[in-house]
């Protein structure tokens, strides 16, 4: 593209639309001027005629009917696909024995785990507490029962060996009486 | 109600566009004026779509797809902005989509019929041009070359090419469908249109684009 001022607004009008009298005297000027433009701009104009020539493809006559026709098929589509998204589609009569089914199926599924698993886990979690608690008892023992020294029980012997039942004294009883 | 659209556009300080406000009817799920659109633009879709695929049967069915698209997404529009160009934007990255789809998957058609459409009427097409034999012959030769031509440019220069050839389109409008800047999609048009100039170059000098339609 040239770089003139004028030439080139007028050659962008020309693609669009065509040139007003006073657009085509003020080409006319510049051509003057600039003769070399003129067989460039003679193509450019046949150019752009050619290309408003050019010819438009057949459209069917049923064309719009046609769309409208996939149109509704689509609003259609987008209905059911929105009911769907409530739960009313669970109440259709092709999901309901589905759905029951599958709620048995996952119920019994359940049950057989909590049995075959989860039962054996917590009995086996509850043993392991009382075990715990039994030695936790028995590390408390030497604290609670405290032993007494072993100098203390030096004369323990001889003690344990005298009679642990009282004798009276006849002889004070006798004075007494 | 199209009356109380266009004055809640105008408050909206926007510049009254029929489309837009056709397309707020659509939002309400107004059929009718989805037809309308349809209709209104069913010819421009057609011709982009059929010149990026290169495919007439698969254009047909993706400028459906293109409609389809734009009413599923009818929520998503924003009046904001124009009707045309997001149109335009959805048939372009549809097509986009195809041609990356046909590249992965060459040996698939579009043209056997899913089992879901069966039901749905054949293409039903009439030629409305009438054209003598050698008048025929000359145009012929020139639209395959056109068509020759505009098929070997790179994608966006081909894409910014033919939405030019759209009144409703802006410059400002093509680069939001081509998601550029303007600057570059003028020189994508220039650049396409100099590739075009060059391999064209024996039938616009000879004048065979003279020939009346």
């Amino acid at each position: 593209m040239t770089d003139d001022p004028l030439s080139n607004p007028i050659r962008e009008l020309s693609w669009r639309r065509k040139l007003s009298s006073a657009d085509q005297a003020r080409l006319r000027a510049w051509l003057a001027d600039h003769p070399d433009a003129q067989l460039d701009w003679n193509s450019e104009t046949a150019l752009t005629k050619v290309l408003e020539q050019m010819p438009e493809f057949p459209v069917a006559s049923n064309f719009t009917a046609r769309v409208l026709q996939n149109v509704e098929r689509e609003e259609t589509r987008e209905a059911k696909r929105a009911s769907r998204s409530g739960w009313g589609w669970l109440w259709h009569r092709r999901w309901l024995p589905r759905l029951a089914l599958a709620v048995v199926v996952l119920s019994a599924g359940f049950f057989a785990y909590e049995r075959a698993v989860v039962e054996p886990r917590m009995m086996k979690e509850q043993d392991l507490r009382v075990r715990i608690a039994r030695a936790q008892s028995l590390a408390e023992m030497p604290s609670v029962a405290s032993v007494p020294d072993v100098d203390s029980l030096k004369d323990f012997d001889a003690i344990y060996a005298l009679d642990p039942t009282p004798v009276a004294d006849e002889q004070l009883v006798l004075l007494f009486k | 109600m199209a009356g109380l659209v266009f004055g809640k556009l105008d408050m909206m300080s926007f510049e009254p566009d029929p489309d837009a406000a056709l397309m707020l009817l659509v939002k309400q799920g107004d059929h009718t004026a989805f037809a309308q659109l349809v209709d209104k633009y069913k010819q421009p879709v057609m011709n982009l779509v059929c010149r990026m695929l290169r495919d007439a049967t698969e254009a047909e069915d993706l400028a459906q797809t293109v409609f389809v698209q734009v009413h599923k997404s009818a929520h998503r529009y924003q009046v904001s902005s124009k009707f045309s160009t997001w149109l335009f934007t959805i048939a372009r990255n549809l097509s986009l989509n195809e041609i990356r789809r046909r590249s992965r998957h060459p040996t698939d058609s579009m043209d056997q019929p899913h089992p879901e459409q069966a039901d749905q009427p054949q293409h039903q097409y009439e030629d409305t041009r009438t054209f003598g034999p050698t008048e025929m012959l000359l145009q012929g030769e020139l639209e395959n070359k056109i068509e020759e031509a505009l098929s070997e440019l790179p994608e966006n220069q081909r894409t910014a090419i033919l939405l030019c050839r759209q009144d409703e389109l802006s410059y400002e409008d093509i680069a939001k469908v081509l998601d550029c800047s303007l600057s570059a999609t003028k020189s994508l048009i220039h650049r396409g249109r100099e590739t075009l100039k060059q391999k064209l170059k024996p039938y616009l000098r000879t004048g065979v684009w003279k020939q009346p339609k």
